[in-house]
């Protein structure tokens, strides 16, 4: 190797080289924060679905429901007959079944969203000795 | 030369399983490589975006890394997927080899990155890759999906393409 070529080669590792620089502390909360929020996002979109799958259940059994009505009307006669006060009270459980099959769901995903916020700002403290417990 | 670390899998272990703190060690330990690598590819635009949705992938994905090679490697693998994938919508001209990315010198900054701007985009990867980051032939093939042979090659020729360049102005 010549003398040129190894100025070459010094010149062109030095000038590729990664920037010698600390740590962008700015860089690493903001892909942290975009994590959160995509963390978030996804705990969402998934208790949308899950909200959106019961939805379509409990359609389908109410149409179900009022399927073996029209297919059977005698026996339903038997059981509602002329008093229209069972008939509300069937269809009063029936949406409070929906309520209460629905709200566990909500105040679930809302929980766990909480807890991840909160272990998120506990994060924030944390994130420097991670390295240093780690090497213990 | 871009140093070995086993933390790096146990660190992302630990992301895979959602803890985030373990996320934020592994961003902070290798952003700085990966943002020069982008920089110097000629994003000094889009650098930190691409960085930003490579870590956010890892971050998603950690569970699918399998320790069989690097953290660094699998991350610079999926950087290098996410600018291939901008690098081919539609925009204006990126400004290729500038920014302050060289190791320090502004002036051969400067030169190195208008030599840059001469090379193909594979052959700038390459290059960057091996002569500046210091990773191994196999390492960066795997980074860029390259066969081994292919990459050496390509690192000898972009090279070669410099050493012109850089011949014409000092010899």
């Amino acid at each position: 190797m010549t003398e040129q070529d190894q100025r070459f080669e010094d010149f062109l590792h030095h000038a590729l080289a990664p920037p010698e620089r600390q740590e962008d502390h700015a860089f690493v909360a903001r892909v942290q924060a975009l994590a959160r929020v995509e963390d978030r996002w996804a705990a969402e979109r998934s208790a949308a679905w899950r909200r959106f799958t019961l939805g379509m259940v409990a359609i389908a059994a109410f149409a179900l429901g009022m399927a073996v009505i029209m297919a059977a009307p005698s026996a339903v006669e038997a059981v509602i007959g002329d008093r229209p006060t069972v008939l509300a009270l069937l269809i009063a459980g029936f949406g409070a079944w929906v309520a209460v099959l629905a709200r566990p769901i909500r105040i679930q995903a809302e929980a766990r969203d909480r807890a991840r916020l909160a272990h998120a700002e506990g994060e924030q403290q944390a994130t420097p000795g991670v390295l240093n417990d780690l090497a213990r | 030369m871009p140093e070995h670390d086993d933390q790096d899998a146990v660190l992302c272990g630990r992301a895979a399983r959602g803890d985030r703190a373990a996320f934020a060690a592994l961003v902070a330990k290798h952003e700085r490589g990966l943002r020069g690598f982008l920089v110097r590819m000629g994003a000094a635009d889009s650098a930190d975006d691409i960085a930003q949705e490579a870590f956010l992938k890892a971050w998603r994905f950690a569970g699918q890394y399998d320790g069989r090679a690097r953290f660094s490697t699998w991350l610079t693998r999926i950087a290098w997927r996410c600018y291939v994938d901008l690098a081919r919508r539609p925009k204006p001209e990126a400004d290729v080899g500038a920014g302050e990315s060289g190791g320090g010198d502004p002036a051969a900054s400067a030169v190195v990155g208008d030599m840059l701007s001469r090379l193909g985009t594979v052959e700038r990867a390459a290059l960057i890759l091996c002569e500046g980051h210091g990773w191994s032939h196999g390492e960066a093939a795997e980074m860029l999906g390259l066969p081994l042979g292919t990459l050496k090659s390509t690192v000898a020729r972009a090279k070669a393409k410099c050493r012109a360049m850089w011949s014409e102005e000092h010899d």
